[in-house]
């Protein structure tokens, strides 16, 4: 008698599907007309705009390292930044330097990037003294040529924001990338704007989803009064600490991941989906941990480290209310500027 | 009362000092806003010491990142600036590395670590006056071979308590052979211990030394069994009526 080997054929296919990308590519035009090509145009027509002086100011090869590591959360007068600043730029070369940031960034990211700047500049109204910062202090540059196969990476930066955006072909990396704001909420045209919002309420949503044990593991007993792989902390790795990913349940899980998408969904839909392909991969391999009080609105760090993701939120106590002035950083350890796409 | 009210009005009888006299409150509120914001929006009166700890089988290298909030410069810079001159010399940046180091105490097992100075990142004095900048210091402390599996390492930050915030992490150790197992820390972080565990370079990378002598004994006997059990056919061939 033949043994039936169908139940077999069954889950080898079953297999071979469930290791299939998670995330299948957006097929929306509107999708695809985002990534790399639109940002190449629209780096070409900034650069264009430029005359010789600022085009070279612009420009660093793509193996500048130096350039690669020049960004901070400081604000200019105690970091020097290279590149084109936005106050000596005109209007339309302004336009088009915003322009690359937009056809780079999902919607969502271009909205937080701007808040951001939008929150800078509010802060700069308070009172600046003399060290500068406010929409006129972010700089923006390119390593390498702009290509539609890449590698070449755009930096976007100034007080308060850190942008380091690596492409490749249909791939992109925002590693490592620093968000903060301050404040963390203000009203703007009538609006009320939070910078950060998302990433503070899902964060709020998530701990309280985790049953008693689950949070028991997850708190730290010390205080995170600050990041702890910020700027200037390239090439760190942590030893993982809180409660790992794979106690959640489907709703734990699905919280998580949408928190992780606040940092990933900075850069477009396609990029931004093929990362988060790669993090729920390693989602087994992944923490999270917490420290403070698990009360909405209160002043909270956390930490979400995987195999090829690290998230860092820290409300900084610094003479003033912690909740209004936050920093986080995102990295990826095996991707930092774009490096799997780097030759050697 | 009448007399008082006569001479500053209703409104200041009975206010405190600083209604009633507003000249030195306005001075100070002046300088208050004159502040640079970014004074305000960053550390003031706190330095900030984040502590990276990096174990491996020969030594424990940890790494201090100091930035000093604007108001504690006018504390921590006579320690840096010890002849006053405004210019931190390499002596006096080496006087304070040393300084630091001697208020941090390591111990593995329960036995005192000597840490060493290995090299020192001093910005301008300029730049921590603004509560901007940040001291890096590398320390390292060689360590004895380490018998048995399972260690603690404890890490103590004693540098100028009164003012501090710290942060202590350690890092995912280089080496195959340190496995931190756990890492505990005081509330304020000043403190951690860190439990790890270490496989001898004499062990194999997979099975220790136990679990292959047997498999080595096994594989003789096996042999073994494979010829007797050769020898037996070839016999047993031989003896069959149709082959003799």
């Amino acid at each position: 008698m033949r043994p039936n080997r169908r139940p077999l054929a069954a889950a080898w296919l079953a297999s071979l599907l469930w290791l299939s990308p998670h995330e299948l590519p957006a097929k929306d035009p509107a999708v695809m007309a985002k990534g790399n090509a639109a940002a190449v145009a629209a780096a070409q027509s900034f650069l264009a705009t430029l005359d010789e002086s600022k085009q070279a100011r612009a420009q660093f090869a793509f193996d500048n390292e130096a350039q690669r590591k020049r960004w901070s959360n400081l604000p200019t007068g105690i970091f020097e930044r290279a590149g084109v600043r936005l106050g000596d730029l005109t209007p339309r070369q302004r336009e088009a330097a915003m322009a690359v940031l937009a056809a780079v960034l999902s919607k969502a990211g271009y909205e937080k990037v701007v808040a951001i700047m939008e929150g800078d500049e509010t802060l700069r109204k308070g009172g600046g003294g003399r060290i500068v910062f406010g929409k006129d202090e972010f700089y923006v540059s390119f390593l390498g040529v702009p290509s539609p196969t890449g590698p070449w990476s755009i930096q976007f930066g100034g007080h308060h924001l850190a942008l380091n955006i690596t492409l490749a072909g249909d791939q992109g990396s925002i590693a490592p990338s620093h968000t903060a704001a301050q404040p963390a909420k203000f009203t703007l045209d009538g609006k009320t704007v939070r910078p950060l919002g998302g990433e503070t309420d899902i964060a709020f949503a998530l701990i309280n989803a985790l049953d008693e044990s689950q949070r028991k593991q997850a708190i730290l007993g010390a205080q995170f009064r600050d990041l702890v792989l910020g700027p200037g902390q390239d090439g760190q790795t942590l030893v993982p600490e809180g409660v790992k990913v794979s106690s959640f349940d489907e709703k734990q899980r699905t919280l998580l991941l949408s928190l992780i998408r606040e940092w990933v969904g900075i850069l477009h839909e396609r990029a931004a989906d093929s990362k988060m392909a790669e993090i729920k991969a390693g989602l087994g391999e992944t923490w999270f941990a917490w420290s403070g009080p698990t009360t909405p609105g209160s002043a909270a760090y956390f930490r979400i480290q995987g195999p090829t993701v690290v998230i860092e939120y820290a409300p900084q106590r610094m003479g003033g209310d912690a909740t209004q002035h936050i920093h986080t950083i995102y990295r990826d350890p095996t991707n930092e500027y774009g490096r799997k796409w780097r030759k050697p | 009362m009448a007399e008082a009210v006569k001479r500053f009005g209703h409104r200041f009888v009975g206010s405190p000092a600083w209604i009633r006299r507003p000249g030195p409150a306005c001075i100070l509120a002046g300088l208050l806003w004159i502040q640079p914001a970014p004074v305000r929006a960053h550390r003031l009166d706190e330095i900030l010491q984040a502590s990276l700890i990096d174990i491996e089988p020969d030594q424990v290298r940890i790494t201090l990142n100091l930035t000093p909030g604007v108001e504690t410069a006018v504390t921590l810079l006579p320690l840096l600036d010890l002849d006053h001159d405004d210019v931190l010399s390499p002596l006096e940046a080496d006087r304070y590395a040393q300084l630091v180091g001697s208020e941090l105490a390591l111990q593995l097992d329960e036995r005192p670590l000597e840490l060493r100075v290995v090299n020192r990142h001093f910005p301008p004095l300029t730049e921590l006056r603004t509560g901007l900048g940040t001291i890096r210091l590398e320390l390292g402390a060689s360590v004895q071979p380490l018998s048995g599996q399972s260690h603690e390492l404890s890490f103590q930050n004693r540098h100028r308590p009164d003012l501090s915030v710290y942060l202590v992490n350690a890092l995912m150790p280089r080496s195959p052979d340190i496995q931190v197992v756990q890492q505990a820390r005081s509330e304020n972080q000043s403190e951690s211990r860190i439990r790890f565990t270490h496989r001898e370079m004499s062990q194999p990378a997979s099975g220790t030394a136990e679990t292959s002598r047997p498999r080595f004994v096994w594989f003789g006997l096996r042999s073994a069994g494979a010829v007797i059990a050769l020898i037996a056919s070839v016999t047993w061939f031989r003896k069959w009526p149709g082959n003799r």
